[in-house]
């Protein structure tokens, strides 16, 4: 008998220093529209099912060694900024920074440093990161 | 029946988010499905590109990427003709396109060519294993069943038409049929 497994990969948002998620306040103030919402809950399920080895170019390098983004365009293009890790790089993601792109400057410039930083905040304070949220708010599962 | 705990059951409720959903699953599928098969086939990008009537292989790289969303049919079609698969376009409900989302893996998205695909192989070979003596034996599939067949029935009904010995395929002359 062939048993086939499935891995699953962890995924986490980061919380700023007031205990705010950053990922969901940045979808809430932008506002994400519903559409925008389902490419990005699209792309984020695929990485939590099958991880970034399949599915090609699902997560795409930045200028930051331990950045990537994950991209979707549409009329406004988001860029989602994240790591593997960091503290499991096998097993899981932890989404850092959510911003978007015009002309191929991000939305707001300094966007891959605040995602840096953040990463580095993260390492030196494991506590700042809860479980990644979706981002249809229709529903209560976190995923 | 679905699964209630699936967060896709409540979320495509509305219908912009579900169309955003399918629109980006849609293009990762087809792109990661190249991928799949290209590797399947122990191809690179360039060598598909031959394959595919002269494409070059940055061309091939485009497609390879879950974020291109410009796909048509010909394109697909001339794809399909280099993995020597058909090409299958179809409408469908959102709920047959859950059951893909849950299914997407490597394994279900590689697909046989014409000439290793089971349905035109003449026999393909089972291995089937004498019950009385521990045996193994190699029977093609077709007269493996056909054995199976005639022994249930012979040992369960002896006196039966059904029940009559088949003849021993070609070199396979010590089936045990008293199973």
């Amino acid at each position: 008998m062939i048993i086939i497994y499935q891995k699953k990969f962890n995924l986490f948002d980061f919380k700023d220093s007031d205990g705010e998620n950053v990922i969901q306040s940045w979808a809430d103030k932008f506002p994400l529209q519903k559409k925008d919402r389902g490419r990005l809950d699209s792309k984020i399920d695929m990485l939590k099912s099958v991880g970034d080895n399949l599915p090609p170019k699902l997560l795409q390098p930045t200028k930051s060694r331990h950045i990537m983004e994950i991209a979707v365009d549409g009329q406004v293009a988001f860029r989602l900024m994240l790591c593997r890790g960091p503290f499991d790089a096998k097993s899981e993601f932890t989404f850092l920074f959510g911003a978007t792109e015009k002309d191929r400057k991000y939305i707001p410039q300094d966007s891959l440093e605040r995602a840096d930083r953040n990463r580095t905040d993260l390492i030196s304070n494991p506590s700042q990161r809860c479980k990644h949220e979706r981002f249809d708010k229709s529903s209560e599962h976190s995923i | 029946m679905n699964d209630s705990t699936n967060p896709l059951n409540t979320a495509f409720k509305d219908k912009d988010y579900r169309h955003g959903y399918v629109d980006e699953f849609l293009n990762a599928s087809i792109a990661t499905q190249i991928k799949v098969l290209r590797e399947q086939r122990g191809w690179g990008q360039k060598e598909l590109g031959e394959h595919a009537g002269g494409m070059m292989q940055p061309r091939i790289s485009v497609m390879e990427n879950v974020n291109y969303s410009s796909w048509s049919i010909k394109i697909l079609r001339k794809l399909a003709e280099a993995f020597d698969l058909t090409l299958r376009v179809s409408f469908e409900s959102f709920g047959a396109r859950v059951k893909d989302i849950e299914k997407f893996s490597r394994k279900n998205l590689e697909r046989c060519s014409f000439d290793k695909d089971p349905y035109f192989q003449e026999e393909s070979v089972e291995t089937v294993i004498t019950a009385d003596r521990g045996k193994i034996l190699e029977l093609p599939v077709q007269k493996a069943s056909n054995n199976l067949f005639y022994m249930k029935n012979y040992r369960e009904n002896p006196s039966s038409q059904q029940g009559i010995r088949p003849p021993v395929p070609s070199g396979a002359d010590n089936v045990a049929y008293n199973f």
